[in-house]
This record gives C-alpha cells, sequence and structure tokens, in this order.
C-alpha cells in the first residue's frame, strides 16, 4: 500500500482485538471505525475508537539526501533477476492522528484506558507497517503526543471520551510525490468497442461533448 | 536590562506577533469568530501556549477534539506543532528590535 494508506490500515489493525467485559457480557469487542461512524451505528456499538488523521508533517529535520538501490522498488514490485531500481532518497513525514475512545460504562473505559495506555506508551512506541508487497515489515517509531480526558453528558447519560495524539513516523518517495501531483489531463474512452474486459461494463448513457 | 528580562520581554512579544496569526489560522479552519477572537497566544514560564476564558472551554474542547457527532478540527496542535520552529524566528526578530532599542547594536 501506499503512502498513508499504509499507516491508516496499519494502525486500525493495531488497534483490532481490544476488548472489555461487563455482567452482560465476558467479552464484548471494542470496534475501531475511521472517521465518524453514523450516530445510529454507534449508538448501538458503545464502547467504540475512532481515528483521525488530524495532520500530515513534512519532517525535514529527518531529510536526507542520495540515491537507493533495490530490486523490489520499495517493495511495490516483485523482484526480477538482475533487475534493480533506482530512486532518490525518500522525504520524511509525520503522519499525526487523534485517536479517541468511547464507552457509556466506567468499568469499559478504564478497561479501553488500561489497553490503550499499553499500545501508546509514552516512549519506545512502534507500529508494524507491512510493504505493498505484504514481504517486508518495517516498525515505524509510534509516539504519544497528547493525551486529554473529555467526559461529558450526552442525552443525560454520561459518555466517557478519551483523546490520544499519536504521531507516527512515514516517508514518500519523491516519484511517489510527484503521481500524488500529477492532474489528469485527458481521459479516453471508447464508446463502440465491443471487446469489454472483463468485470468492466460498457458506458451507454454518455452523449457527444460528455 | 538582564539577558533573562531581554529575553523574556521578547518572549511577549514573539506570543503578541504570533496571536493575530493564530486567529486567521482558525478562522480558515472553520473556527467561529466568536470563540476565536476571545483567544491569544501567550508566554508563561519561557513557553507559549494558547489562551482562552474558562466559559468557552467546553466549546474549545470540542472543537479541537470533536464530539460524538462532529469530528476533530485540532487548529491548537496542529498551531503549537508549526510554531516550535517557526516561533525562533519570530523571537529573534523581537529579540532584535529590544535589543536595537537599547542601543545594543550601536
Amino acid at each position: 500500500m501506499t503512502f498513508i494508506l499504509a499507516e491508516d490500515a496499519a494502525l486500525k489493525n493495531y488497534l483490532g482485538g481490544l476488548t472489555v467485559s461487563d455482567e452482560k457480557a465476558p467479552v464484548r469487542p471494542v470496534k475501531v471505525f475511521f472517521g465518524y461512524p453514523d450516530v445510529e451505528i454507534t449508538v448501538q456499538t458503545y464502547p467504540y475508537i475512532t481515528l483521525e488523521l488530524i495532520d500530515v508533517r513534512v519532517a525535514k529535520d529527518r531529510q536526507t539526501t542520495g540515491r537507493m538501490y533495490d530490486s523490489d522498488n520499495r517493495g511495490t514490485v516483485a523482484p526480477v533477476v538482475n533487475r534493480v531500481y533506482g530512486y532518490d532518497m525518500p522525504i520524511p513525514y509525520d503522519l499525526v492522528y487523534q485517536v479517541s475512545s468511547y464507552a457509556r460504562n466506567p468499568r469499559h473505559d478504564r478497561a479501553i484506558l488500561f489497553q490503550m495506555q499499553q499500545r501508546f506508551p509514552a516512549q519506545y512506541g512502534s507500529l508494524e507497517v507491512s510493504n505493498a508487497l505484504g514481504t517486508e515489515t518495517a516498525y515505524r517509531h509510534m509516539f504519544l503526543d497528547g493525551f486529554v480526558k473529555r467526559d461529558m453528558i450526552e442525552d443525560g447519560r454520561r459518555l466517557f471520551r478519551n483523546a490520544y495524539t499519536v504521531r507516527v513516523v512515514s516517508e514518500m518517495t519523491p516519484y511517489g510525490a510527484n503521481n500524488a501531483l500529477s492532474t489528469v489531463q485527458t481521459v479516453e474512452i471508447n464508446r463502440i468497442t465491443n471487446e469489454i474486459p472483463d468485470g468492466l461494463t460498457p458506458v451507454t448513457h454518455l452523449t457527444q461533448g460528455d | 536590562m538582564n539577558i533573562n528580562e531581554l529575553s523574556n520581554k521578547a518572549l511577549v512579544q514573539a506570543a503578541e506577533r504570533l496571536t493575530p496569526q493564530f486567529r486567521q489560522e482558525a478562522l480558515n479552519a472553520g473556527w467561529p469568530a466568536q470563540i476565536v477572537m476571545q483567544m491569544t497566544v501567550e508566554e508563561q514560564e519561557g513557553d507559549l501556549y494558547i489562551s482562552y476564558p474558562p466559559n468557552i472551554a467546553g466549546q474549545v474542547d470540542d472543537l479541537e477534539y470533536g464530539t460524538p457527532s462532529t469530528p476533530p478540527n485540532a487548529i491548537i496542535r496542529i498551531f503549537m506543532a508549526d510554531h516550535t520552529d517557526g516561533t525562533e524566528d519570530i523571537f529573534e526578530s523581537a529579540f532584535e528590535d529590544i535589543a536595537s532599542g537599547l542601543g545594543a547594536f550601536n
């Protein structure tokens, strides 16, 4: 996977498997969502955790220069004998996430707090991120930059909420950056072909000038 | 004025210069003006921080960290992170202005 998508998936995976318990359920899973799910869903699924990417920062203090060479183009293509890829040193970034937890039950809240403190320690935190091929894994430094407890009353009921600010180090190759910034110039659509590849549907609603 | 007093004065000036910048960034991010205009960048014991009256603390927290139905709009954290480095320039500029006024560079 690519820059940001890989870290998103890794962080969601990292938070999977949290559970809490109470008198009605000895094991109650804590669901993890990107962004904010529909309120109707979350009402039925407390406790839950949300992930928000709140900042993407260039980390100039970690920038180095030079060329790198490998056989799998940074884990994006399968290696071929005698084929070597070369590219400029990647641009370092910090990805800043807000990880929020929500619970109605104080015991759930405490159980989540305990498990989150283990996953996001004050120091030596790391996040396991796989390359696109799934052949290699990197352990990225991960920092707990802040924690606030923001319990509130919602609809006459207590809502226990915690917000963690978590920073994950990352990097993007200049090639990836160029691709991300490239603008589509033209889109070619063949409206009369009879050779439609499997899985694709012919475009039938377009008229001249579309 | 000794060097510590000079430094503190420069930091206070730097905070004053950052306040309109912070407000503009908060407004650009969609924070309501009636909240933003009550917020200032201030200095305390050598550190810069965002200050606001206690009566709007709940609204500021809801904007910054989000609520169950609204996503976070993390302008305070982003601004403070942005100016961890940038503050050096503003501090140096304020320091030089003060020192020049004292005749330090004459």
